[in-house]
């Protein structure tokens, strides 16, 4: 008998806990070829605004220790053509979509999350409130934790299909923060965007990358993320989806042990386009030797508690 | 567009002047490889994310080749692969196509890399090329024997006069009556400027930032362009360059490129570093 890694989260049934992260996963189709999308519950789109973007100047990336740092910039096609030749391409797909918000402010979240409400093919909502690269929106909506409450609520209000917020890691209290972030009405929280990081290149002494600062994911995050998670599956319970340096499937189960219902996968792409279907195989695995009933009764299950 | 990975076995790693000329097994991708495609390397050793992006220098049968120089501790790792080690690939990237009969290629450097398959493509299936291949000395002239055995028409610059003859690789473009000047005689045997066919040009920022001025802004010619790369399917839009139009836009190396339409880029966005 093969065990079950099926997992609800954030209001959705999914078939594995692994998800492709926003930003690395394209459009969703990119990767058919290299990436078993079979293995995969869930795809989060690359972050739409209302319209076009078109992100930093390049150098966009540079590789760190343990980790790569991006300075995109959230470059997006935009609303119109994201809907007209983006998602209809996305039928075939065997996982679910779950589309990626962005904004300069909680109209243009607000108006994204209203137009994306009516596409049937998307079947939950991620609001990205976390960039580091973008002067406007991004990351310092979670610096305001009132005023984040108030955005959350606004695309509730016309989501109309389960939510989720996708949090910065670099915070002085992401509890406060995901407290607001479910106060608004949340059914999930990603935890967590990349950490704003610089690539410094000696030998012409220039930074790496065109926007100078990016955000920093791979390994090197994880066991900064895997604290956040933690403490805000400890103090809120909430569902939380854990982002940052899953690369395989020890890494996927520790962030599930922490509290995590569903992990992304993103950066590990890159490195191993085959992540995603070891990471499933791995937590059957997984869970068939530790005799769970299935993949959810390992949620937050880690032993002892802090002394 | 169909990308695979697969696991190649070295079968050949020989010295060519400063870099390495890498001979792989790797039958899925040789199947499918065109002109001017890359494949993204894992580099063998743990903490590498990024595999490196690198062209395609020559594909037939069951074998690839890759043409790459150390210029970092990745590449540096990946050209110190034996035979008989295995070496992670995935590809080919990028858009592959031959080359028009009459395409006039200049290379830079180890921008012969890009350039040799669409050049030895169009030898091989008996189609007119030529070649202006510069480079600041003669250990960074690469595959002179490989160029040697293809009937091209085949031209060697070096800056220190080292190799080849003595300048730049731009001063012997045939067809440019303004610079070509050193070559001349040759170019009024044509009827219309070679360059008016296609010239595709592979090397440093500078060299690019040389052939505008010298083919003018009229001039239609390719660039193959190198950034600094992720995904490699177009999904991360890490590897851009500045677009002409719209204002402000840009096109990913790895889904439009690498060989791009010059008059495209906004070279002034751009800079001249690399």
């Amino acid at each position: 008998m093969s065990a079950d890694i099926r997992i609800e989260a954030g209001g959705l049934e999914l078939a594995t806990p692994v998800i492709l992260a926003s930003g690395c996963a394209g459009y969703g189709d990119e990767w058919l070829g290299l990436v078993d999308l079979d293995a995969v519950g869930a795809v989060v789109l690359k972050g739409v605004s209302l319209e076009p973007w078109p992100g930093n100047a390049p150098p966009r990336v540079a590789e760190a220790p343990a980790g790569v740092i991006n300075a995109v910039g959230l470059e997006n096609v935009g609303l119109g053509a994201l809907v007209r030749e983006k998602l209809p391409a996305l039928g075939g797909l065997p996982c679910k979509v779950v589309a990626n918000v962005v904004g300069r402010d909680r109209d243009e979240y607000r108006d994204v999350c209203a137009a994306l409400a009516a596409e049937k093919r998307v079947d939950a909502l991620e609001l990205n409130v976390s960039c580091p690269n973008v002067g406007a929106g991004g990351m310092a909506f979670c610096a305001d934790a009132e005023g984040l409450r108030e955005l959350v609520r606004d695309c509730r209000d016309v989501a109309g299909k389960p939510l989720w917020v996708k949090l910065a890691p670099m915070v002085t209290d992401i509890v406060a923060v995901a407290r607001a972030v479910l106060d608004g009405g949340a059914d999930a929280l990603t935890i967590a965007n990349t950490v704003p990081a610089m690539a410094v290149d000696v030998d012409r002494r220039r930074a790496v990358l065109g926007n100078v600062y990016g955000g920093l994911s791979g390994p090197a995050v994880r066991p900064i993320n895997l604290r956040l998670v933690h403490l805000v599956y400890e103090e809120t319970g909430a569902d939380i989806i854990a982002s940052g340096g899953v690369d395989g499937w020890r890494a996927a189960a520790a962030y599930i042990l922490a509290g995590a219902r569903a992990v992304q996968v993103g950066t590990a792409l890159f490195d191993n386009p085959a992540a995603p279907a070891e990471i499933a195989a791995g937590l059957k695995e997984y869970v068939e030797r530790e005799m769970f009933d299935g993949l959810s009764f390992l949620v937050g299950k880690l032993r002892g508690d802090r002394k | 567009m169909t990308h695979v990975r697969e696991i190649a076995t070295v079968i050949g790693n020989d010295a060519d002047g400063d870099a390495r000329l890498l001979r792989l097994g790797a039958p899925r991708i040789a199947a499918a490889a065109r002109p001017f495609q890359f494949v993204l390397a894992k580099v063998p050793a743990a903490g590498f994310l990024l595999r490196r992006p690198l062209s395609v220098f020559d594909a037939g049968g069951d074998e690839i080749e890759l043409l790459i120089r150390p210029v970092g501790e990745g590449t540096g790792r990946l050209c110190c692969l034996a035979p008989g080690e295995g070496c992670d690939l995935a590809g080919p990237f990028g858009r592959g196509f031959d080359a028009p009969g009459g395409s006039v290629f200049v290379a830079g450097g180890i921008g012969i890399a890009g350039l040799f398959f669409a050049l030895a493509t169009a030898a091989r299936s008996g189609r007119k090329a030529e070649l202006v291949y510069g480079a600041r000395t003669a250990a960074q002239l690469h595959a002179k024997r490989q160029i040697g055995e293809l009937n091209v028409d085949a031209t060697f610059v070096t800056e220190d006069g080292s190799g080849g003859l003595k300048g730049l690789a731009i001063e012997y473009i045939p067809g440019v009556p303004s610079t070509g000047t050193k070559l001349l005689s040759r170019a009024l045997e044509e009827d219309l400027p070679r360059y008016a066919k296609a010239v595709i040009a592979c090397g440093p920022r500078a060299m690019y930032a040389a052939l505008r001025k010298v083919l003018g802004d009229d001039a239609q010619w390719y660039a193959l362009m190198e950034e600094r790369m992720a995904c490699g399917v177009g999904a991360c839009r890490s590897c851009v360059v500045p677009a002409r139009e719209p204002a402000g836009s840009y096109v990913a190396v790895c889904e439009e490129g690498p060989l791009v339409d010059a008059t495209a880029v906004d070279w002034d966005r751009l800079g001249d570093e690399i």
